[in-house]
Order: structure tokens, then C-alpha cells, then sequence
């Protein structure tokens, strides 16, 4: 198991980008690819986004969420299961901004428009060829 | 950009992507599981092929609330197809998508009792294509456009 769980932690530390899933107010699934801000091992993620999204919207009415990762060269796939929320903690705002950042929050690090979307995974699912393996997030 | 320009670059996304994210719902919350194009009809319907007894075939088998996405990072284009999916066993369906390189996964061929299709309709979606990004229903074969306005 410490094999499957190391392959998952590389396969999303290598990741540019995520693909996450939330669901519409009809609870039907949608798909987003965000860039990845940062991540601490397979537990938690964050990433830049804006407050007047549908995805901040959905969000703040149901935080069930997941993440996927897929690496179409070695064809191995990582779903992971959690919460998600929205954010505008000053600290994380301020410490996620870059340079250029300023083409879409033109206000700065303290634009109204900018947030951080917070994602706690719960489990996870690890395949590649045929074989599935799902694991805690702990 | 014109109406049939955009229904244009989504049908010209769906022909390059192969490998395609699907949205599907596991009670009450989301998954997303990457399949491979097989067929597609235009927009409006997409199949893929699965194994029977596959955790995401028996997710769709209970709820069938689905989305297809569809991303191309080097020229900043995804598209969202929202719509519903379900599991077939149609043998004119299963023989259509059938070819002989898949008889690693169905030693029994096209009437493998593990060979499945996934069948998505689409009701509708929502198109980003740089600097624009729009929402639309599908009515028939014709995308008629909610919205379309440029997108910070």
C-alpha cells in the first residue's frame, strides 16, 4: 500500500494543472481544470480562483468535491474524494500572489474578485493499466 | 465569432481530444474518471467503452447525472457537456465499436459478458474559447447560445 500511496503522491506533485469536480445546484456533476497553487502531500490543495465563479458559487452551497489527476503518457489516474471550500484568508491571498496576478485581480493581492479555493481529501483511488487501488487520505 | 463558427471550434475540440474527462455522481458526490473516445455523434451523443462490472459503470447503472469535459491548454479552449449517461448492452451498439485490439480486455469478443458501452446524451454545456466563454442548450442538433460574453 505504501507503493500505491507514494506513485499517488507523485503523480500529483508532478501535476501542472487538476481536474476538480463539484456539483450544480441540480447535483449534477461539472469539471473544471484549475491550476495547481500548492499542496501539502495528498491531503490538501489550493488554488487561485475568482470569488464571482459558479464554481465559488457551487462551492458555498455543497462542498463535496474531488480532485483527478491523470498522466496520459504512463497512463495512471488518481482520484481523490473530500471537501472543498472558498477562501479569502489574507494570509493565503497574500502569500499565493504573483506577479501578473494583476490581469485578472486588478485591485491586488486585496481584490474582492480574488479567492482560494481549499480542497481536504478524504480517500483515494489510485489505477494504472488495469488495476485499482483505493486508500485513506489520513 | 459567429454562431456556426463556435459550434464549429467545439465540434473541432471534441475531433482532437481523445481522452476525455467524465463528471458522474456516487451518492451525492462528485467523481471524475478519464474514457477514451470511441463514437460520437456531433454533440449529441458519445459513447465509450467500459467493463461491465467496473466501479464506474455501476455508479452510472444507479445515477445516471453526467458531464463530459473536454480541455485543450495550448489554445486556452474547454468544453463542458452536461447530460445524462447510461450503461448499454446493445450488440449492434457493442459490435460497432468493436475492434480486434480490444480482445485483450474481452477474450470472448464482442459478446463478452464484461463488454459495455457508455452512452452519454447531451443537453447542453458551456464553451470557453479564448478571450469568450458561453453557455448553450442543445435542441435537436442545433446549439442555441444563453449567453456569450468575454471573459476576464
Amino acid at each position: 500500500m505504501r507503493e500505491i500511496i507514494e506513485a499517488a503522491l507523485n503523480l500529483a506533485s508532478r501535476s501542472f494543472t487538476a481536474e476538480l469536480g463539484t456539483l450544480s445546484e441540480t447535483g449534477s456533476p461539472q469539471v473544471k481544470a484549475l491550476i495547481k497553487t500548492k499542496q501539502d502531500g495528498l491531503n490538501t490543495f489550493w488554488f487561485c480562483s475568482n470569488t464571482s465563479s459558479r464554481r465559488a458559487a457551487m462551492l458555498a452551497r455543497d462542498g463535496r468535491a474531488c480532485l483527478y489527476f491523470f498522466d496520459p503518457k504512463t497512463f495512471e489516474g488518481l482520484m481523490l474524494e473530500g471537501r472543498a471550500e472558498v477562501t479569502r484568508d489574507p494570509a493565503l491571498l497574500h502569500g499565493f500572489w504573483q506577479d501578473g496576478m494583476e490581469r485578472y485581480y486588478p485591485a491586488g493581492p486585496d481584490d474582492p474578485d480574488y479567492c482560494v479555493i481549499v480542497f481536504r481529501a478524504e480517500k483515494g483511488n489510485y489505477y494504472r493499466g488495469m488495476k485499482n487501488t483505493d486508500f485513506a487520505v489520513e | 465569432m459567429q454562431q456556426d463558427e463556435r459550434a464549429e471550434s467545439m465540434l473541432a475540440l471534441v475531433g482532437r481530444t481523445n481522452l476525455i474527462y467524465l463528471g458522474t455522481v456516487f451518492e451525492g458526490a462528485p467523481r471524475i474518471k478519464v474514457v477514451t473516445k470511441n463514437i460520437h455523434e456531433g454533440l449529441r451523443t458519445f459513447r465509450f467503452v467500459t467493463l461491465t462490472h467496473r466501479q464506474r459503470t455501476l455508479d452510472i447503472r444507479r445515477d445516471g447525472r453526467a458531464c463530459l469535459y473536454f480541455a485543450d491548454n495550448e489554445r486556452f479552449e474547454t468544453l463542458r457537456l452536461d447530460g445524462v449517461a447510461a450503461i448499454t448492452r446493445d450488440p449492434a451498439i457493442l459490435q460497432a465499436m468493436w475492434s480486434e485490439g480490444m480482445r485483450g480486455f474481452f477474450k470472448e469478443g464482442a459478446d463478452d459478458p464484461e463488454y459495455s458501452a457508455i452512452e452519454f446524451r447531451t443537453s447542453g454545456g458551456n464553451f470557453y474559447k479564448w478571450p469568450y466563454i458561453g453557455n448553450f442548450e442543445l435542441v435537436g442538433d442545433e446549439v442555441v447560445w444563453k449567453d456569450w460574453v468575454k471573459h476576464a
